[in-house]
């Protein structure tokens, strides 16, 4: 259902329940839901070992130096960027099925053909 | 542990500040690397192909969104679009449980300033409770009793993720100072003594509204006793005292003739057709003849928008939990505040400001800009 009713508003079918874009395989969805979480891991892991590095280069760490670790405006624009080319390698099976459905004339063709 | 902006603000250990760097740079990537190419897909192959045919994309959106909902390409982004929203959440909340009774220790503060009404019999509209907005689990109104603070805790922490730092980072206040500086445009030689703020949620704006009148009383109302308990100590920290109680914006318990000011800040399109007349006659009574009304709205209009923001429209209604989102860009919000009594009714554009300056040039202005550049302000005045 996609019309707004009376009060301009519009919900799922069941707003109860979550979003499911994967109708009779919700275990697609979830499985997306843990890649990103599972992403998420990968990059405090990756945080964790550029806090060492880096205090490793200033002559040494211990738990507790890593724990108070904060990265200063430089080093987190560099964690930014690496973190970006994780994603997007990654994600990249996605990003490229993107880039080959605009030059595809004929799925773009039965995009078209519409149930209004 | 790093610097907070105030007392209330959770900190962050070293792995979750990790975990929060990485949402938003998943947001980022979905939203700036996977959604130009929908759009290009809608707004540059399909819409000219369809008008080829005859046919308006924009009018098709509907039948648009399902037929790319045919395409697993699609399914998956939208699914990784909620799933990021829904990371951003968790690892919030995770990050707010490990310390809430700290938190909540600090808001019991019978010192600090401002107070906090909360009401156990009160009920949120159904434009607010039906779904849990932008994801948010349980909802502006999530309430667990007396000297809860975590609702608010998770709010204040996401909303600087939630906003990619584009409303003024962790104090989260860019659109308060905009609304000032809307006031200073409009009105250079006032200055209000009562201020009221509608769905002040934790306070991002009240604070900042209330930084430049220090002699005003400053009320704000939301449907969240967590949320206002939050603010209060919030504010307090930040050295403003400001009254929250728990109301609804279309009937409060204030007299009439209350405030100098009413405002609101991103709240409209989390109302519905109904409320919106409502919310208009409220604050007309609510104000002193002279008294100025002022709302901040995303500067978003559903006639000028394309198939592809229609469509991505759709997804925030239904799959980000916003029901008003594309009702609140069809209303016609100026006529409603004209229908309410209002007089030299103003609606355009206010360049997004992170300090109000009076003495600053005007800049209010008909010309729309993006969202976090400008925001649409809307005023009028009580005769």
């Amino acid at each position: 259902m996609t019309e707004l009713d009376p009060e301009g508003l519009v919900f799922r079918d069941d707003p109860s329940k979550r979003s499911s874009f994967f109708a009779g395989q919700a275990d697609v969805g979830r499985l997306l839901g843990m890649i990103t979480a599972l992403t998420g891991e990968i990059a405090m892991l990756r945080a964790r070992l550029d806090t060492h590095e880096r205090l490793a280069a200033e002559g040494g760490f211990d738990r507790t130096k890593v724990e108070a670790y904060r990265p200063d405006a430089t080093a987190l624009a560099e964690r930014m960027a690496d973190d970006q080319a994780m994603i997007g390698r990654v994600f990249k099976p996605l990003s490229d099925e993107l880039d080959r459905l605009l030059e595809d004339p004929v799925v773009q063709k039965t995009l078209l053909e519409t149930d209004r | 542990m790093s610097a907070t902006p105030h007392a209330m603000m959770p900190e962050a250990t070293h792995d979750e500040a990790a975990r929060f760097a990485h949402v938003v740079g998943l947001k980022n990537f979905l939203m700036r690397q996977l959604e130009p190419k929908w759009r290009s897909l809608v707004d540059e192959k399909l819409t000219p192909q369809l008008a080829a045919e005859g046919r308006d994309a924009k009018g098709e959106y509907r039948s648009l969104e399902r037929s790319l909902a045919r395409l697993g390409a699609y399914r998956t982004w939208q699914q990784l679009t909620v799933s990021a929203q829904e990371e951003m959440w968790r690892s919030v909340g995770e990050c707010v449980d490990r310390q809430l009774p700290e938190l909540e220790r600090r808001a019991s503060d019978p010192t600090a300033g401002g107070s906090v009404r909360t009401d156990p019999q009160f009920r949120p509209p159904r434009y607010l409770s039906t779904v849990d907005i932008h994801l948010m689990p349980g909802g502006y109104a999530d309430d667990r009793g007396e000297g809860d603070v975590r609702q608010g805790a998770v709010f204040d922490k996401a909303a600087a993720l939630y906003h990619m730092g584009r409303n003024g980072g962790e104090l989260n206040d860019v659109r308060g100072h905009t609304l000032v500086q809307h006031y200073f445009d409009r009105f250079p030689g006032m200055t209000p003594e009562r201020i009221l703020d509608m769905g002040c949620t934790v306070g991002h704006s009240t604070t900042a509204i209330a930084g430049y009148f220090p002699q005003a009383e400053v009320h704000g109302i939301d449907v969240g006793g967590a949320l206002l308990r939050y603010a209060r100590a919030r504010s307090a920290s930040l050295g403003a005292s400001i009254h929250y109680s728990q109301q609804n914006a279309e009937q409060t318990d204030f007299a009439d003739g209350s405030f100098d000011l009413v405002v609101s800040s991103a709240v409209l399109h989390e109302t519905s057709f109904k409320a919106l007349p409502r919310i208009m006659r409220e604050a007309h009574r609510l104000l002193r003849p002279g008294g100025v009304m002022m709302h901040l709205e995303v500067p978003l209009r559903f006639d000028t928008a394309s198939a592809w923001n229609r469509v991505r429209g759709l997804f925030e209604a239904l799959h980000n939990n916003e029901p008003f989102w594309i009702g609140a860009q069809q209303a016609d919000i100026a006529q409603t505040v004209r229908d309410a009594g209002f007089a030299d009714v103003a609606s355009g554009y206010q360049p997004a400001v992170r300090v109000a300056d009076r003495a600053a040039e005007p800049r209010f202005t008909s010309t729309p800009g993006p969202v976090h550049v400008v925001w649409y302000l809307l005023s009028g005045v009580k005769r």
